[in-house]
């Protein structure tokens, strides 16, 4: 008997394979790896370029947290040049636009791209730089531009574009509201108005006619400070009457509504003092995102915080610790309920996290100087919805842009 | 070991330096306490950016105007106007939109036109406009008329705090004469260095003597009351510039009244009633004597010739106390011993300015007929070439309602403040007013006072008529 014959074929048979074969095999494996990898990298760029243009974020924020939110300080970008002492500082909406308020020179709010190319500025009506005072700032959901003219007590507001539209001139009065009710008529287009808090008087002139003075509101309980939006559009005003420096609160309602007729429904809190609970030059008011407001408490050295329901809640950052403050000015709340204080004082910024129970100081950044990064009595602050922080440097006469 | 020594000393000396934390600011003027924090506010013990004794954590100018631009203080010193209504200090001043007395540094809100009223006048002929000369702070400038006769005009950078003293009415205390916001008893036999522990307030936290002034340097030719020298600085201790408005609402700020407790207790003792500050009462010991004892007929507040004194202590030559006696001073100044309705030739412009009697020409007229009235010349050479005849800078008597009277007017003046501001005005100068003086007047270091409105309350030199209407036959209107 004999063994049939199998046929065998290579394969089944181990093969002896060249070096040069195993090589190649191997720079194959290499590539498929790495074609492997850069298209998970491309995946991830699409993916979070999509996202950033469905909500921009900063990228750390967009990142999963591996332990916990990621705290650490932004960065310096550039800065706006061409300012006189700048105290107030907003941004549009859409963040295409900067406005900044001038304290010194002409007095301006100065408008620039966000590339900081200047684009025009503009003033309340026939004021000079020696009868107006224009120091902080808010733009509304809206694009319009409230500007807090101290001289004379006057909330300017203005359209996107610089335009000037109204003013509030007592805490339930508008310029608009005012002037209608002496020409007794709707006011026809062209018609100029403001006031004058030295001599007490509206100033208004109807086009084709003579201007006009009369008497107008002694604003006994109106001396306007600060201002700020919530994210509701509920507009927040520090206001320093004397013995009673507190916070005034619109909704967004009565600021949306007809300013011709101007009848808010005003919430307040707030004493002048430096105890708990009491207020001494509140420069800045924000809220976080449970509603808590919380007061740039400038010459009590501190932040103050209120409940939603405005009942005096606590304090922080007063005191000689590291996280403490000197001369709060203009706050700002970010969208993580961190928030960035701007002290004038001690020449930085410092961010706390408010999101806990308890305030965390995060960190602080910028110190004294000149030079790139460094501040010179920093006085407001705002950020926009991509992070990007905008800085009024008033005596380096710009706007510092960092960003996170 | 030895890297690890290196590295821990390195560690420690980094520990050090980063030692001097942002402190919290409660407020910065007073206010303190035992566990205060408030010193952090301003200054900072191994960080400062500011050296020789203040340690301050930033230019004095740019830290006090983060506040006193409105955003922190209701006086806004920028634009010399109030910016919160409220004020505790008066009618005028508290009134939203008011004027400061000073003035501003940028801006101010003055009435300089010849209105017959009141610079300062709240809500009314008061308006705006940028500052044509200022008491210029943080930079350097020359102090016109400092120091001794022929001397050059010192240079000094002036600050906020040169004149006013952040510390308030909680100063520090120390030994010696230069207490800031005390007041002790000025009488002969009060030691003038007795430390004091009475804290006050003064009107706008003001010094009782400029810091880093040098003291005043009294003429070579005396012109104070006893005929000797005026006392230097450091003796008249402890006054402070109090505030005590007029009834009437006076526009004027002025320094008045008070009534004190001074000593350490239990050994306290009243210091006062000051009626005023008061340079005429001399004595034997040439010490400055606090109580006036000017007649009763005569109503008029003293104290200007604090403001004086306090001006003085930098702008030493302009000083002319031209007040060198009351009618119960008989001092060895005048010859004529017990003839208090004497009238001296009226001369006013003889040189020498002595009449032949040995006294300094003075003119009073007695209580009754002929009329009452205190006239003032400044007839008393300094011995200066410049700074030769001075107007009185001492109690002046002015006719605030323009009335052509000299001396005629209720309301009174406070010396160097009766005709300037002393942060910014908005006078303007034009003309003979606005052109090189006539004949051309050069001090000793050659620079020229030409054209400035020298801080000067009122255009022009309509500030000459407020006083001297009837002199120059001007009629006064309104």
């Amino acid at each position: 008997m004999t063994t049939p014959d199998i046929e065998l074929e290579s394969k089944d048979f181990p093969q002896n394979i060249s070096p040069e074969d195993k090589q190649d095999e191997r720079k194959r494996r290499k590539l498929l790896l790495l074609l492997i990898l850069l298209l998970s990298l491309l995946c991830c760029v699409g993916y979070f370029f999509v996202r950033y243009l469905l909500k921009p974020e900063p990228l750390p924020e967009m990142l999963v947290p591996l332990t916990g939110a990621i705290s650490y300080p932004p960065a310096y970008v550039s800065s706006i040049i061409g300012l006189d002492g700048p105290v107030g500082v907003a941004v549009s909406p859409d963040g295409q636009r900067i406005y900044a308020v001038e304290s010194t020179g002409e007095r301006l709010i100065k408008m620039f791209d966000r590339n900081g190319n200047f684009i025009k500025s503009f003033a309340p009506p026939g004021t000079s730089n020696s009868n107006r005072k224009p120091a902080y700032i808010a733009v509304d959901a809206a694009g319009r531009v409230f500007v807090n003219d101290t001289y004379n007590n006057v909330v300017a507001i203005f359209d996107a574009d610089g335009n000037f539209l109204d003013g509030m001139i007592d805490k339930d009065l508008t310029l608009s509201e005012f002037v209608t009710a002496q020409v007794g008529s709707a006011l026809p287009q062209g018609t100029l108005y403001y006031f004058n808090n030295i001599t007490k008087t509206v100033d208004y002139k109807l086009p084709d006619q003579e201007a006009k003075s009369v008497p107008g509101p002694q604003q006994t309980e109106w001396s306007p400070l600060g201002l700020r939006f919530d994210p509701d559009g509920n507009l927040l005003v520090t206001n320093i009457i004397s013995g009673k420096h507190g916070v005034l609160i619109y909704s967004a309602a009565d600021i949306n509504g007809s300013l011709l007729g101007f009848n808010p429904q005003i919430k307040e809190f707030g004493v002048e003092g430096k105890e708990n609970g009491q207020l001494s030059f509140p420069n800045s008011v924000v809220v976080d995102s449970l509603g808590n407001f919380y007061v740039s408490d400038g010459n009590n050295g501190r932040v103050s915080v209120w409940t939603i329901d405005m009942q005096y809640k606590t304090f922080f950052a007063f005191g000689s610790n590291e996280d403490s403050l000197n001369l709060p000015r203009g706050i700002w709340m970010s969208d993580k309920d961190r928030l960035h204080v701007a002290d004038s004082v001690g020449q930085y910024i410092r961010v706390y996290d408010v999101s806990g129970s308890e305030p965390k100081f995060l960190f602080n950044f910028g110190e004294f100087g000149t030079l790139e990064g460094e501040f010179n009595f920093p006085i407001d602050i705002c950020i926009d919805a991509g992070g990007r922080l905008y800085i009024a440097d008033r005596d380096n006469n710009r706007i510092q842009i960092w960003s996170y | 070991m030895k890297k690890f020594l290196f590295a821990l000393a390195l560690g420690l000396l980094l520990v050090l330096a980063l030692a001097t934390v942002a402190m919290a600011d409660n407020g910065p003027h007073g206010g303190f306490t035992a566990t205060t924090d408030a010193c952090a506010g301003c200054h900072r013990a191994h960080s400062a950016k500011v050296g020789s004794n203040s340690l301050l954590i930033m230019d004095p100018e740019a830290l006090c105007l983060t506040c006193h631009n409105g955003s922190g203080a209701a006086t806004n010193v920028v634009d010399g106007v109030y910016m919160a209504a409220g004020s505790p200090y008066g009618s005028v001043e508290g009134t939203d939109g008011a004027s400061l007395f000073g003035g501003g540094f940028t801006n101010a809100l003055m009435a300089t036109a010849w209105n017959g009223s009141h610079t300062f006048k709240a809500g009314s002929d008061a308006t705006s406009k940028a500052t044509t000369s200022t008491h210029g702070v943080g930079a350097a400038g020359t102090v016109w008329g400092s120091g001794a006769n022929n001397s050059t005009n010192a240079g000094m950078v002036l600050e906020c705090t040169t004149c006013h003293d952040p510390h308030g009415k909680a100063g520090f205390t120390n030994a010696t004469t230069q207490t800031t916001g005390c007041n002790v008893t000025l009488a002969a036999s009060t030691p003038l260095t007795e430390s004091c522990t009475v804290k006050v307030s003064s009107y706008r936290l003001l010094r009782w003597q400029p810091q880093g002034s040098g003291g005043f340097t009294a003429p070579a030719t005396s012109v104070n009351w006893s005929g000797g020298n005026f006392p230097v600085s450091g003796l008249t201790a402890g006054w402070t510039v109090p505030d005590n408005y007029a009834a009437n609402g006076s526009e004027w700020y002025t320094i008045g009244a008070q009534t004190l407790t001074c000593g350490t207790a239990p050994n306290t003792y009243a210091c006062g009633p000051f009626a005023a500050g008061d340079y005429n009462n001399g004595n034997a010991n040439n010490t400055y004597q606090p109580l006036n004892a000017a007649p009763a007929t005569q109503t008029y507040i003293p104290a200007a010739v604090n403001t004086a004194y306090f001006c003085a202590q930098c702008h030493d030559r302009y000083f002319n106390n031209s007040r060198l006696r009351n009618n119960t001073d008989e001092s060895a100044y005048c010859t004529r011993i017990g003839d208090v309705g004497y009238v001296p030739p009226v001369d006013i412009n003889s040189v020498s300015a002595v009449d032949a009697t040995g006294c300094l020409p003075y003119y009073y007229t007695g209580t009754t007929a002929p009329t009452p009235r205190w006239l003032w010349a400044d007839v008393r050479s300094s011995g200066d070439t410049t700074y030769m005849f001075r107007h009185a800078s001492g109690d002046i008597r002015l006719s605030m309602d323009g009335t052509s009277t000299a001396g005629g007017g209720t309301s009174v003046s406070r010396s160097c403040v009766a005709c300037h501001v002393s942060h910014g005005t908005t006078a303007a100068m034009t003309a003979l007013a606005g052109t090189a003086d006539t004949p051309a007047v050069t001090p000793p270091d050659g620079a020229s006072l030409a054209g400035g409105s020298t801080l000067l309350r009122m255009d022009n030199r309509s500030l000459c008529l407020r006083c001297h209407a009837s002199t120059v036959n001007f009629t006064v209107t309104p």
